[in-house]
């Protein structure tokens, strides 16, 4: 498909895309990809998903837009790829976090980022950023605080702020038992506090790491 | 810092107030103790914290992305079309496991040949001896079977099908198997 029928299959006004598509349930039209390899089918996928896969990996990139946007892209194209041997036993949303969530480690496996939760994180004081985040912008904050967590406990507390992810959900994205998950986002989200607090109760992040 | 600040600290650091609460009542007249709350009505400081704080965890519940991105999904799926995809029924993962199992039946076959040389025509006849009785019991097919090679030979043959077995059901592999 060249990226001009692409871009009319997928851009084209609601009201003139296939109706049945955009009614059908994510089963439904995992099944029509996987039976007929049905490209608007998998694009309406994508545009259901697309939103939310892009949001947990910019927050796992630490707000880092074009790198989370690629990785999204991967995580698609291996969904893609993937999609006959989709078993249907878990929710599609589900199993492309899990695709997404694999995609990143790999990403900071290469780029020896990863960061495994080591001995006294709890204690540790947030390591200082690079430059002062713009007091203005609780976003950009944010991702800076959810970047200083490490690489599971900030996999545990994005998903948890999804919404639409459960706790036994995200034990199967994050391959860890229930209780652990339970755990780590009861850490995460007390460490990710603690950094925003820090930050606001001093002139900023290096103030409160001294 | 005083008692108070520390205090309402420790609350924020570990209270769990739901976004859409958070997001009707900002100020923390419903979810904030109190005394923390009296104390924060006339403390600027203590005001711009619980401030932050709300913000924060509002903006943490938001989509960070784009809801719509025809672009983007233009663009998957132009990728997509051309690529190959995974034909239905040839897993990767069901791959490794059938090699595997093939490879655990050959190791066996081998140790029974080894241990047994003459194996199979010594299973033909317990078999045939075990049908042609009509009241073929279990001992009595297990005395017919000519030395301990045999049994030692024959249970590495049948641990080797059942961990085959086990394996193609349960194993869990790695997560990049499984996507």
């Amino acid at each position: 498909m060249s990226r001009s029928r692409a871009m009319e299959a997928v851009a084209a006004p609601a009201a003139a895309r296939d109706p049945s598509v955009r009614e059908l349930a994510d089963m439904q039209l995992v099944r029509r990809a996987q039976v007929s390899a049905d490209a608007e089918a998998f694009a309406e996928l994508v545009r259901r998903h697309q939103a939310r896969v892009r949001g947990m990996l910019l927050r796992l990139c630490g707000g880092d837009g074009a790198l989370a946007d690629d990785l999204a892209q991967d995580v698609f194209l291996r969904a893609f790829r993937a999609l006959p041997r989709f078993e249907r036993r878990a929710e599609f949303g589900t199993w492309l976090y899990r695709i997404a969530y694999n995609v990143f480690l790999n990403h900071t496996t290469r780029t020896r980022r990863f960061d495994p939760i080591s001995e006294g994180t709890e204690r540790r004081r947030p390591a200082p950023p690079a430059s002062h985040p713009d007091r203005g912008d609780v976003r950009r904050d944010l991702e800076r605080a959810i970047a200083q967590l490490p690489v599971p406990y900030r996999a545990a507390v994005v998903l948890y702020y999804l919404r639409d992810v459960s706790y036994a959900e995200m034990a199967e994205i994050l391959g860890l038992p229930l209780g652990t998950v339970k755990t780590h986002l009861h850490r995460a989200r007390a460490r990710l506090r603690e950094i925003m607090l820090a930050w606001d109760e001093t002139d900023g992040p290096e103030e409160a790491a001294r | 810092m005083t008692a108070q600040h520390r205090a309402l600290r420790a609350f924020l650091r570990g209270c769990d107030v739901p976004a859409r609460v958070l997001a009707h009542d900002p100020t923390g007249a419903s979810w904030l103790p109190a005394e923390l709350r009296r104390w924060a009505l006339d403390d600027p400081a203590a005001r711009r914290t619980i401030q932050r704080f709300v913000a924060a965890e509002l903006a943490l519940s938001q989509a960070p992305a784009p809801f719509d991105d025809a672009p983007f999904v233009a663009t998957v799926v132009e990728r997509a079309q051309r690529m190959p995809r995974a034909a239905a029924g040839v897993d990767l993962r069901a791959t490794i496991l059938f090699a595997a199992h093939l490879l655990a039946v050959v190791c066996a076959a081998y140790v029974l040949s080894w241990a047994v040389p003459d194996a199979p025509a010594a299973a033909d006849g317990a078999v045939e001896r075990v049908l042609a009785s009509a009241q073929g019991a279990a001992a009595e097919a297990w005395g017919l079977l000519p030395g301990l090679q045999v049994h030692l030979a024959w249970g590495v043959a049948a641990s080797a099908l059942g961990v085959g077995w086990l394996v193609a059901r349960r194993v869990r592999l790695p997560h990049t198997l499984r996507a």
